[in-house]
């Protein structure tokens, strides 16, 4: 009865690992293959194998550019939602109960609004503007839609600040920026951190806004370039299996270093703190 | 921190912030209800207003193909039948992994792995293993005789939204598994012990004991999950584009194939506050719950 128990759990295990590696498996290894052995039906495992691929994706595909957009606009982003949102949830923490209530409130409404309700006024906006096909104009748009989660989930890291740490700042004559940088932003680090992984991801992988905002190489984000691939050369999985592993090597190393903050962040709310 | 006395002259605190959310969140809903009432396009010279005209338009000639209505009840389909399995899997998965057993930690870090990839990713990934040329679920497929000669999954009205439902599941069952098994976990240990010396059978201690428990941990992950996949796009874009014959288009595929493909924008802007307004509403008890947490 024990052992079969046993050899159940391995089964599944098996099962899931299958399931969830295989498809990923299947990709590194059609992005190492040559053209005849990609098109071919049956598929078997026969080499040769080459890495020019990659070097055809990175270089004439111009891949490069992309990730390099995407680590611009993400990584800016991403610092500038932590700062304005550590500063928004500290002046909001010091509000009177009831108008920190209506701060949240206004905060939990915002971070609910989808993504499609806004890239038609915002393409609008910006095509009136001349921000579109801009890697500023992108990136401001992922502050705006990081902020809420962020503000969200520093004002719950700040709820565990004790308040005479704020006290003794002021009493030595801590500015607020002085108190932001030097006093909060230390403490809070693990935080700053767990808020910093999930809201880079999150714009990573974005795709909506940015196919729409954004195409060229001077602008476009990784999502947008594997989409012109696919559409462009739909045949030649060789080339998108290598995009997509260069795409998703940078997400992959964030969650292998921070896999517990993406797990606490992805679970806020299963379980009361 | 228990509100410290609240010191004058920091309100610019929040300017940055708020300028940012105000001008890219609140304004472009403005923008967008005007819009809506209008009959803009970037393609005429000429705009008139409409007043509620266009959100006549959507609902009334919506069940056409390709309408809003019929849209919406595809959108409907993909969310009801893709949570469903993503929470059955998930919450299975879930307490598969409750009990340690020597690869716990590997199974656990491989359900994240699928949260950290862009949908993107998924969709390209599973039109690739569906491929009708070169795929390989054909090929195992055939290999264990379920199908007999290699299939065209994307051409058929039956199979195309199927497609986007592995995709899906594919994706975020691990979210699911995470978010109820840190619910499993923040459960009381003595009420299992318990119940297990009271000589409960597995089934009972589950339908009984586990479920009840963790339910209101069940229903906000359903939410969560609900609101993420009734604005499902980009898989969907990668994979079937709304095809064939508008069968997989989403409403999310409709206002941007409105809105950005064909310039209606006043058309897609009533749509798009039309989805709005339904995730607010699909989200509701959750945002009640989240308020209870933050106070």
């Amino acid at each position: 009865m024990k052992a079969r128990l046993a050899a159940g759990r391995y089964f599944l295990a098996a099962v899931v690992t299958f399931w969830i590696g295989g498809p990923l498996l299947w990709i590194a290894f059609t992005s190492l293959r040559i053209p005849l052995r990609v098109s071919q039906y049956p598929p078997t495992l026969e080499g040769p194998f080459t890495s020019k691929n990659y070097s055809h994706v990175l270089g004439s595909l111009q891949l490069a550019d992309y990730l390099r957009n995407s680590l611009v606009v993400d990584g800016a982003a991403t610092l500038l939602a932590l700062a304005l949102g550590l500063a928004a949830a500290y002046r909001i923490s010091l509000s009177a109960p009831k108008n920190a209530r209506r701060f949240q409130w206004a905060v939990l409404v915002a971070r609910m609004v989808p993504p499609v309700a806004l890239i038609v006024p915002i393409y609008f906006i910006y095509n009136s503007v001349g921000l579109l096909n801009s890697r500023v104009g992108l990136g401001l748009v992922y502050v705006a839609t990081s902020l809420p989660l962020a503000i969200w989930m520093l004002s719950a890291y700040l709820r565990q600040v004790p308040a005479e740490v704020l006290q003794a700042a002021w009493v030595d004559g801590a500015g607020p920026l002085q108190l932001l940088w030097s006093v909060l932003a230390p403490m809070m680090l693990p935080g700053l951190v767990a808020v910093g992984v999930l809201t880079f991801l999150a714009n990573w992988n974005e795709f909506m806004m940015a196919v729409t905002l954004t195409s060229s190489t001077q602008s476009a984000t990784a999502p947008v370039a594997l989409v012109q691939l696919d559409q462009e050369y739909g045949v030649a999985w060789q080339y998108l299996s290598a995009a997509v592993v260069l795409s998703i090597v940078v997400p992959v190393i964030i969650g292998a270093i921070s896999q517990r903050h993406i797990v606490s962040g992805i679970t806020t709310g299963a379980t009361k703190q | 921190m228990a509100y410290p006395i609240p010191r004058r002259g920091e309100g610019w605190l929040l300017a940055p912030a708020g300028a940012v959310v105000g001008l890219l969140l609140l304004a472009p809903l403005v923008v967008s209800f005007a819009l809506s009432l209008t009959s803009f396009s970037l393609l005429q010279n000429t705009t008139i207003f409409l007043g509620l005209k266009n959100y006549g338009t959507l609902l009334a000639h919506g069940m056409a193909l390709g309408g809003f209505l019929s849209d919406l009840l595809i959108t409907l389909r993909f969310t009801v039948v893709s949570v469903l399995i993503e929470t059955v899997l998930g919450f299975a998965l879930a307490l598969f992994l409750s009990r340690k057993f020597s690869l716990t930690g590997w199974l656990r870090t491989l359900v994240t792995v699928p949260l950290m990839i862009a949908p993107v990713v998924s969709g390209l990934q599973w039109k690739y293993l569906f491929d009708p040329q070169v795929g390989m679920v054909n090929y195992l497929f055939q290999v264990l005789h379920i199908i007999k000669e290699p299939q065209n999954w994307f051409s058929s009205t039956g199979s195309a939204w199927l497609l986007i439902v592995v995709a899906d599941v594919w994706q975020t069952t691990g979210f699911m598994t995470l978010f109820i098994l840190a619910g499993l976990q923040s459960l009381p240990r003595d009420v299992f012990e318990a119940a297990n010396i009271d000589g409960a059978n597995a089934w009972l201690r589950l339908v009984r004991i586990k479920l009840p428990l963790v339910w209101p941990v069940l229903a906000s992950a359903v939410v969560l999950r609900a609101m993420d996949a009734f604005r499902i796009f980009d898989i969907a874009y990668v994979l079937t584009d709304g095809g064939p014959l508008y069968s997989t288009e989403t409403v999310s595929l409709f206002t941007y194939r409105v809105g950005l493909a064909q310039f209606n924008m006043a058309l897609a802007s009533a749509s798009s506050l039309l989805v709005l307004v339904a995730v607010i509403l699909i989200s509701m008890p959750l945002m009640r719950n989240l308020m209870e947490d933050a106070s």
